[in-house]
């Protein structure tokens, strides 16, 4: 099993510093909490581990293998797989089509092969539809699978997102923000899910996550990120107890859980 | 729940416990038998239609296949392609250039047999395809259609100048299809069916359709499974296929090049149609009528396609045929409002409404109208 | 001599394609359409001052015609914001469709005659620095000049300049902040419209003979030059126009030395010089690289 480790990262836009010599390690096995306010950068450390930005500083690492400057198709090879905060999905398609283009890379058949129609593809597409529908069950999308995903509803969108990143068979996986938006009881579903991706499949977690109790409850380590920088780093015990998280979070802006931010957060994360 | 979370172990997918989707499957399965009776009636058209209206539906067919490989291109990868009548132009003078007689007057040829001949015409369209890659990988959808300008207007100048190969502003002659000392373009050996003499016009009927067939087939076969997934998903949202493992610039040049060989295809068989070849028609105008096809069947509905390719073929040919006894037609070159004009108007007036009223095209339309029924 | 003429020839045929360019960018800046139908927008304003120009006097109808095409333009947006799509790709396709339904009007209008504006001009010629240039050349880059100046002073100094660059650099923030999208939009196709329709009248003139049914293909010239400066770079569409000016004027002037190019190479240049930019810079020259915000 790998580790990721992150060393020294700095991510610049123009004047706005959305990473600042960030370094952390997600342990294999575990449930790792990143969290922090809106802007801190959290979403823009998935891209930069996840191959979409490169990082102006820094290096990343899985195992052994220095993989900040490959491409984000190179990393998610390498079984890093990711559920993005905004739903993205092709909402036309079905959802197991939206399922099964994960195992793109677990998958060989190309354009000559299919448009042959081999029965080496036929046979390919059936296994891997198979696994895909287990995973659609597990995540609990039941057996939506004919449906556009577009046509479902936020909840099951965001099922579908989780069910996708999962069905690459990551080694690590990315979980950006998968239970925004959702009432309560739907959180803790998805709370238990993640415990259950880490204890019964064995893989390690990457979690970002504005719902405090959830945090603490599942997560093993916790990062926490202002302005880009790390304020602290430990246990979720420890770092409740920190003082910067403290005024971090009560400080400059409005805690994760004032629902007021989260519209806004969801707006603006909506339409871009 | 997590009672099946134990089940659910990494590594090698599990065999079905149990068939799902089976009852699609089965509509699946009719709806595929029910397609392939309706090829019978279309095998029996050359029986009963003489060559002027059986060339209609050639040049239709092998227009259609070449709005398939667009519509894989525009619709199903969101990449936009405004070049696709000079990959058209490449399979056609390719085949004319390589199955054309060496001694042919003026205009060389390389004399091969004429199969071999048609082969490397798809290839040669497909390489053309290839070698734009380093553009089509790089851009993206709208930004990709301005820039695959430049090789329309690249490819009309060289076919314009290059009058060894493509015998310049006059065109060139366009050698007959034939395997084993059979026309499959032409008359010789002389053949009857049922006392009807075929002769070139009936032959390319049935190569077009045939090859129209295998178009749909493979086509559809890439729009459903890993390709045409991974295809829909870079449309969709680029920065997620990447994510998912799929290498998107690689695609992006892959389905470029993909469709380029079935623009080429349909450049083989044009020019078989046309038996004579000049620059004048592959122009932008063709790109346009081909995305115009596109359109109005639904981007990335390959049955689509084909109704849109056969649609816009046809209109202008059949107006012009009837034109003496439409009265408000003038007669063509008049000056008045001839079939093309009118058949202009109509596509552009088509492609306005239909990106207007339903973006979705033919496909979506009839989609509702079955489920309504 | 003979280089510094046609240099000077191709920079003002560059300023008249640098408006055309500016005018596309403008559309793309404020509704990230390109429009195709751009150069049948410019044929129907030349078309208006041809038919206008006997009757009216050069300026009246100069002006009729910037207006007639501003307003097709804004019929284009019209059209373009009915549809029941945000995809750039099928609005796009739909200023195709908008293309051939004029482009087929006008083809069916002016059928083989040759429009030609009346301007003051005329076929005088001017000696510049030891070179002969056509007066009508002078007047356009003279008049380019100043539209571009004015552009960029009303796009970088003026209310109006800041709320179409806020929208077209951040849309969504743009309308929080109260700005009115929907005039941003119709300003910037009618802007565009407009400067389409002076690049055409000084395309008609000396030594130009006029423009003929084919002309809404001259208004593609400015696509290499879009592209050669960057799509969404004002400045680039400028730098792009003059690139391509110079390179067909040069080509062409030297048409003899290149025949082995074959005929009429110059028209095709500008199109050799996009590819080679775009496999160096695929977003041009000034462009802004796109970034995939995940
Ligand atoms: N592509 C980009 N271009 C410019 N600025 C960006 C880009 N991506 C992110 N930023 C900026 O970087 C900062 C961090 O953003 P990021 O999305 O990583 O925050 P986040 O922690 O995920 O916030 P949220 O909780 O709202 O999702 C923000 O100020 C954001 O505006
Ligand atoms: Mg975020």
């Amino acid at each position: 099993m790998n580790v990721l480790r992150l060393q020294r990262i700095s991510l610049r836009f123009g004047g706005v510093r959305a990473l600042d010599d960030l370094s952390f390690t997600v342990e294999p096995g575990t449930v790792h909490a990143l969290i922090g306010p809106n802007g801190a950068g959290k979403s823009s450390c998935f891209n930069v581990i996840s191959g979409h930005y490169h990082p102006d500083d820094g290096s990343v690492s899985f195992g052994d293998e220095d993989i900040t400057q490959l491409s984000p198709h190179q990393i998610a090879r390498r079984g890093v797989g990711r559920a993005f905060q905004n739903i993205a999905l092709s909402a036309h398609e079905t959802v197991l089509d939206n399922l099964m283009v994960a195992r793109h890379r677990l998958t060989r058949s190309g354009f000559v092969a299919t448009s042959l129609g081999l029965p080496r593809v036929r046979h390919e597409e059936r296994r891997h539809r198979e696994r895909v529908m287990e995973i659609a069950r597990f995540v609990g999308l039941g057996e939506k699978f004919d449906r556009p995903a577009g046509a479902l509803a936020y909840g099951d969108r965001k099922r579908v997102e989780l069910a996708r990143a999962l069905s690459s068979e990551p080694e690590l996986l990315l979980l950006d923000e998968p239970a925004a938006g959702m009432p309560t009881h739907e959180k803790w579903e998805i709370a238990h899910l993640v415990v259950s991706v880490r204890d019964a499949l064995g893989i390690s977690v990457l979690l970002v996550e504005h719902d405090m109790p959830m945090v603490m409850a599942i997560a093993d380590r916790v990062t926490v990120l202002d302005f880009g920088r790390r304020i602290a780093d430990g246990t979720p015990t420890e770092v409740q107890r920190s003082p910067e998280v403290i005024a971090a979070y009560l400080g400059s802006s409005p805690g994760p859980e004032e629902p007021e931010n989260a519209a806004a957060r969801r707006t603006r994360s909506e339409t871009s | 729940m997590s009672e099946t979370a134990t089940d659910l172990l990494p590594g090698e997918p599990k065999p079905a416990r149990r068939p799902v989707l089976n009852t699609s499957g089965r509509v699946e399965r009719l709806r595929k038998i029910a397609l392939w009776l309706s090829l019978l009636p279309l095998a029996a058209v050359p029986l009963y239609l003489d060559g002027s209206w059986l060339i209609i539906g050639i040049l239709g067919m092998a227009t259609a296949i070449g709005a398939i490989g667009l519509t894989l291109l525009v619709g199903t990868a969101g990449q936009l392609s405004l070049a696709h009548s000079f990959f058209v132009a490449v399979g056609a003078y390719a085949y004319a250039y390589a199955a054309g007689d060496p001694a042919g007057g003026g205009v060389e040829g390389l004399g091969l047999p004429s199969a071999l001949a048609a082969l490397i015409a798809i290839v040669a369209s497909g390489l053309a395809g290839l070698l734009f890659s380093p553009v089509s990988a790089r851009l993206k959808g709208v930004y990709l259609g301005v820039a695959s300008l430049a090789l329309v207007f690249i490819g009309d100048h060289v076919l314009k100048n290059a009058t060894p190969v493509t015998g310049g502003y006059n065109g060139r002659e366009v050698a007959p299809l034939s395997v084993g000392g059979f026309e499959l373009s032409g008359g010789s050996p002389d053949l009857w069916v049922l006392g009807v003499p075929y002769g070139g016009r009936e032959r390319l009927w049935y190569l077009a359709l045939a090859v129209l067939v295998l178009a749909v087939v493979a086509a559809s076969r890439i729009a459903r499974n890993r390709p045409g997934r991974a295809l829909q998903l870079m449309r969709d949202n680029p920065a997620a296929a990447g994510s998912m493992g799929v290498p998107v610039q690689r695609y992006k040049a892959a389905v470029f090049t993909y469709s380029s060989v079935f623009a080429g295809t349909a450049g083989v068989l044009t020019a078989l149609a046309f038996e004579f070849i000049v620059p004048q028609y592959f122009t932008l105008e063709l790109s346009i009528s081909y995305l115009t096809m596109t359109i109005i069947g639904g981007l990335g509905s390959v049955a689509g396609a084909v109704a849109g390719g056969l649609f816009v073929t046809a209109l202008p040919l059949l107006l012009e045929r009837f034109t003496g006894s439409l009265g408000f037609l003038a007669a063509p070159g008049s000056g008045g409002l001839d079939a093309a004009m009118l058949s202009r108007f109509a596509f552009g007036a088509l492609l306005v409404l239909v990106l207007i009223c339903e973006p979705g095209g033919l496909a979506v339309l009839s989609r509702r109208l079955r489920r309504r029924s | 001599m003979k280089a510094l003429q046609l240099l000077l020839l191709g920079l003002s045929l560059g300023s008249i394609y640098s408006l055309i360019a500016l005018g596309f960018v403008a559309i793309y800046k404020g509704t990230k359409v390109i429009n195709m139908a751009h150069g049948s927008i410019l044929l129907t304003g030349a078309y208006v001052v041809a038919m206008l120009s006997p009757h009216v006097g050069f300026l009246a109808a100069a002006a009729a015609g910037v207006v007639a095409a501003a307003v097709g333009a804004i019929v284009v947006e019209r059209l373009v914001s009915a549809a029941r799509t945000t995809d750039h790709l099928v609005l796009t396709t739909l200023t195709i469709g908008v293309d051939v339904l004029l482009a087929t009007e006008l083809t069916h209008r002016i059928g083989s005659s040759v429009l030609t504006m009346g301007d003051p001009w005329k076929d005088r010629q001017t000696e510049i620095m030891g070179t002969v240039l056509p007066q009508a050349r002078i007047g356009a880059t003279a008049v380019s000049v100043l539209i571009i100046a004015a552009f960029f002073l009303v796009f970088h100094k003026t209310n109006f300049g800041v709320r179409m660059r806020a929208s077209a650099d951040d849309p969504r923030t743009a309308a929080l902040m109260g700005i009115d999208q929907r005039r941003v939009a119709l300003a910037s196709w009618a802007i565009g419209g407009g400067l389409a329709c002076v690049a055409g009248i000084f395309l008609a003139a000396f030594p130009n003979p006029g423009l003929d049914q084919t002309a809404g293909l001259i208004a593609l010239n400015a696509i290499p030059a879009i592209i050669i400066g960057g799509l969404d770079s004002t400045e680039g569409a400028v730098l792009g126009g003059l690139i391509v000016g110079v390179t067909q004027t040069l080509v062409d002037g030297n048409a003899s030395s290149l025949h082995f190019l074959g005929e009429g190479f110059g028209t095709v240049a500008p199109y050799v010089v996009m590819l080679l930019v775009l496999l160096w810079r695929p977003s041009g020259l000034l462009g802004s690289k796109e970034l995939n915000r995940v």
